[in-house]
Order: structure tokens, then sequence, then C-alpha cells
């Protein structure tokens, strides 16, 4: 699932850009490959180089495609989650420590909440964007100060 | 307690950070909407990230069990809220194996969990303390810990089935069950003799008497007991994966020390290995239980020293003691330790624990060559015991005990004790 999830997105960036769509799906393949890695040898190290491979996939079909916004922005997104939760959750699952029944279903909800709070919160994002609220400096230092935070996140995070 | 955090959670929150800012750099809405659901995810990680308090405990039903019995170990986990899942692990040593594999649980019913322990082989060990790993909802957090403290298990060796034991030659000074060659009080018939001042009346035989014309006394076989002397060879061990010599030899010295103390005699034991120990004669319950927690911590210590007999100390072999030497007869110290027992006139035995059942010979001719000389060795060094008069018995796995020490009986029955 988690490797349907990741071609998924990568099939959708290369509609995005027909124009660019050989080095896409390089980019992707790559990413692919990266994932398949995680997947047989069981080490969630390179998980995240994967999911960024995809989101760069993601980036060069936007870039060099249309200028109009993309609806399927959310989707991508959640579904490039997706393939971090489910191939984490798989490699969990695997012997010598297997869960019960009520484990896996509690885990499957626990993902399902979390993909549908992601695409909520990325469905806010474009639909903010949509709105007619106009733009200036205040709508730049809000994303900066967003992105400052996530970067402190990334911080506080490594430093534990 | 140790905690991890998920490497997924540190990639999502520099995605969600690249994204932000390649969004806000490109201007595009939909580099942030993409990096939405992981910040989102980064930020529940990021908030769950605290300490958690994980106890329990661990109770084993018994603290004793024989091989190839099963011990159920009781494991009791208390987590605080927000845990999603808890997973043992019990490690255990190679000898005791736990039934299904440890499985994660949610935490409430993760109070009593029962694991099944087998012992798979004979020893001394601990089990415990077990480890927890508790996870939250979303598997971004990893909670560590170690809970309950180590149980003492002590495994007994499975008994053999003995029904008669060898007598020795001599018997000791005192009381016992054996009887005894020697002439005195007692209740088994010897001889009848001419009577001699200080021999009681009652003793007197009045038919021999009458038909002799004198005085006749009954002699008989006293009741003595006997000192033996377990004398097992662990220089060298050969094993397969479950099954090994030293399994056997622990084995058949347990089952002859219970079935000898039964019977009142005395019994001690040699370790004549590269760690040597020793146990002095004795009798009683005690001496079983002191000579099994002996067996239990046997091991094979490899040494190059040279070792013989004079490093024990007299008392271990006392005199007119049946010494039964156990032995996989692999290694030179212990074969030359028991042909210097025989010449000191000891009254030994050897048992032989055949190696030959766990070992292979392999392929190629000079491997099958290889494992006939090896053969052949054997035999040869059976054949030098023989000459110095000294029983040899080959115990294979599988064979029942009796059968060899009936062997060995035979042997006596015909051969002529000869004291060196």
């Amino acid at each position: 699932m988690s490797g349907a999830a990741y071609a998924g997105v990568v099939a959708w960036c290369c509609v995005l850009a027909p124009r660019v769509a050989e080095l896409t799906a390089t980019i992707g393949a790559v990413g692919g490959l990266l994932l398949a890695f995680v997947l047989v040898r069981g080490v969630d190290d390179v998980l995240g180089a994967a999911v960024l491979l995809a989101g760069a996939c993601y980036v060069l079909g936007l870039l060099a495609g249309h200028h109009a916004l993309d609806d399927g922005a959310p989707l991508v997104g959640v579904g490039l989650l997706a393939c971090g939760e489910l191939a984490t959750w798989s490699l969990e699952a695997r012997p010598p420590v297997p869960g019960s029944a009520a484990l896996t279903r509690a885990r499957a909800g626990a993902i399902g909440v979390l993909l549908l709070a992601g695409l909520a919160a990325s469905a806010l994002v474009v639909a903010v964007a949509a709105a007619p609220v106009g733009s200036g400096l205040a709508w730049v230092v809000l994303g900066a100060a967003a992105a400052v935070v996530a970067i402190g996140l990334v911080a506080r995070l490594s430093i534990r | 307690m140790t905690r991890g955090d998920s490497p997924r959670l540190a990639a999502y929150a520099g995605l969600a950070a690249v994204g932000l800012v390649a969004g806000l750099a490109a201007g595009r809405v939909e580099l942030v909407a993409l990096a939405a659901p992981f910040a989102l995810a980064a930020a529940l990680g990021a908030a769950g990230a605290r300490d958690r308090t994980v106890d329990g405990t661990v109770t084993l039903d018994r603290e004793r069990a024989l091989e190839g019995e099963d011990v159920h170990l009781h494991v009791a986990v208390a987590v605080g809220a927000g845990a999603a899942r808890v997973d043992l692990l019990l490690p255990l040593p190679d000898e005791l194996s736990s039934t299904g594999s440890p499985r994660g649980f949610r935490p409430a019913d993760a109070g009593g969990v029962d694991l099944t322990v087998g012992c798979r082989r004979w020893g001394a060990f601990s089990i415990g303390p077990v480890l927890v790993r508790v996870r939250d909802t979303f598997g971004f957090h990893t909670w560590e810990a170690q809970i309950g403290r180590a149980q003492p298990l002590r495994v007994y060796p499975s008994a053999e089935t003995v029904q008669a034991l060898l007598e020795p030659l001599e018997t000791q000074a005192y009381v016992g069950n054996q009887v005894s060659r020697d002439r005195g009080d007692g209740i088994e018939f010897a001889d009848i003799r001419e009577w001699t001042p200080g021999d009681r009346l009652r003793r007197v035989n009045w038919r021999a008497s009458a038909r002799r014309g004198d005085l006749w006394v009954n002699d008989q076989h006293p009741e003595r007991n006997t000192d033996l002397v377990l004398f097992l060879d662990t220089f060298a061990d050969v094993r397969t994966r479950s099954r090994g010599t030293l399994d056997l030899t622990v084995r058949a010295a347990a089952s002859l020390a219970h079935r000898y103390l039964q019977r009142k005699d005395r019994v001690g034991l040699v370790s004549f290995g590269g760690y040597l120990s020793w146990l002095l004669p004795a009798s009683g319950a005690t001496q079983l239980y002191r000579i099994v927690d002996s067996l239990l911590q046997m091991d094979i210590v490899m040494s190059f020293a040279t070792k013989d007999v004079d490093v024990l100390p007299p008392r271990t072999l006392p005199p007119k003691a049946l010494v039964l030497a156990i032995t996989p007869l692999l290694d030179s110290r212990s074969t030359a330790a028991f042909v210097d027992l025989r010449a000191r006139g000891y009254d030994l035995v050897v048992i032989e624990v055949s190696p030959v059942p766990f070992v292979s010979p392999g392929e190629g001719e000079l491997a099958q060559l290889s494992y006939r000389l090896w053969r052949l060795t054997r035999d040869a060094l059976r054949r030098r015991y023989a000459d110095a008069g000294i029983p040899i018995v080959s115990w294979t796995d599988g064979q029942a005990l009796d059968a060899v020490l009936e062997e060995v009986r035979t042997y006596r029955r015909y051969a002529r004790p000869v004291h060196a």
C-alpha cells in the first residue's frame, strides 16, 4: 500500500507536467528504489529521502507545468504522508514482535485519523489561498514565521 | 527508562520546513499545502515527546523444574495514559525457550501477561528482568524499560531409571544396606567355624555342632555402607544442537547419586576438567542437594594445564571407595588419571559416554579416514583400560543406564579383582 501511494503521487506529478515527465519519472524511480530498499531490508533511515524525492517530483511538475492553483496538492501531501506512515507500519508489524488484531485495528485507525487531519489541514491551506483575502506583506511575514517555526521544530527534535 | 524518537518524525519536520520555505520562496501555495500534513504530524509528534513511567512486576510460578518441563512467567506492566502498544521481550539463555514469541499488547491487556518458558536443558539460570517497549498512538515515540527482578530458576536433569546399583568390592566401616564381603555380625549367612572364646551363644549352630561333636558357630556378612566417588571428566564436551556428552554425564551422575544416597551410602563428587571442583563424600538428603547444585553449575572450561589426581585433596578419594568415572574419553589427561587411580588400587569403573552419536563423519576420503582412525584410537584406548583391569562400558544416548551397569556387573562377576 505504501508503494501504491508513492506510485500514485509520482504518476500525478508526471501528469501535471508532461513536458518533463521523463525527468520526473526518473527522480520518482530513484525514490521508489529507496522505498523498496526500506521495505525489503527493514531499515527506515532512508524513508525520509524517498518521500523527499517524491516531493521533489511534485515541485518539478508544479514549476514546469501550468501556473494555475493545483487542487490536487492536498491529496499529494496526504499521499506522501500515507506512504511514510504505511511503510513505517509495515516495518513495525514484522516479526519477531507481531501485534494482535486489536492493535492492528487501532494502528489503522490512528493512521486514518492522521491522514484525514492532514488532508483537512492541507485543504484548509488551499482554501485560504483561494479565498479573496488579498495579498501583502502580512501574508509574507506569516509564511516566513511558519517556516521559522517549522525549522525550529526540526532543530528541537534534532537536539533531543 | 529510555525514550526513543522515530527517525521519520525528524524527516517529517524537515519536509514540512522545506515545503514551507520553498512555497514562500517560489510563491506557490501548493508547496505549503504539500507541507501541511507533515507539519501537522511533526507537531503531534513534538507534543507527545515527554517522559513516561513504565513499571511492572515479573513473577515465576516456581524456582525448580525438571528438564523438559515448562514454567510460567507472569508479567504485569503498568503504563500511563497515551500508550497504544506494549511489547515485551524476555531475554533467555539458549537452554531455555519461550513458547510462542513475545507479542505486542494493548496497555489494557498488558496488566497480566503469561509467558511459558520451556526448560530444554539443565542448569541454574536467572530469568528476567523483562524488557518492555511502549509506543504512542502514532508510533512517533517509544519508551523502553526493564521491569522486574531476576528470578532464579534451577532446572534439574531428568533422571535415569536405575534399578540395581553397582556393588563395590569393599565396604566401609559404617552400617549401611550393602552386604559386606567381610564376616561379622549381620543377617546374611556366610559360613560356619569353630567356636572361639568370646562368641555369643546365639551364634552357635546346634545342628553342625551335634554332627561334629564340637561347638560351631555361624558367621554372617555384616551390612555396611559404601563410599562412591562420581569422577566426572569435564575436559571436553561433544554436542549437537540440544544434546551432548556433558548432558548425559550430568544426568547419569545425578541419577546415581540419588540412588546411592537413598541406600545410605556416602557419595562424593569430583569434577575433573579445566575447572576442578569436588565434594567430599557424605550421606543424606543435604548431600544430594549439594551434588545436584554442583552439577547444575558444571561447565566445560578450556584449559591446557596438566592435571593429575595428585591435585585432588586425599579425602575426596577415600580408601575402598568405588570410583565411578563418567567420561567421553576425549582428553588424555583424564584417561591418564583413570589409569593412575587404578594403579593406586581404587575400585574403578569407567562409564564411557560415547561421543560417537554426536559426531558425523565429514565428506571426502580424508575426512572418512580421519573418522575411522578416531574410532580405532578409541577402541585401542578401551582395550588399554581392559588390559589394566578397569571395567569400561560404553553408554550412548537413548540407552538405559541399567543395561550399562549390568554389563559392569557381569564383567566384575567373572573377573578376579587384583589389587595393585
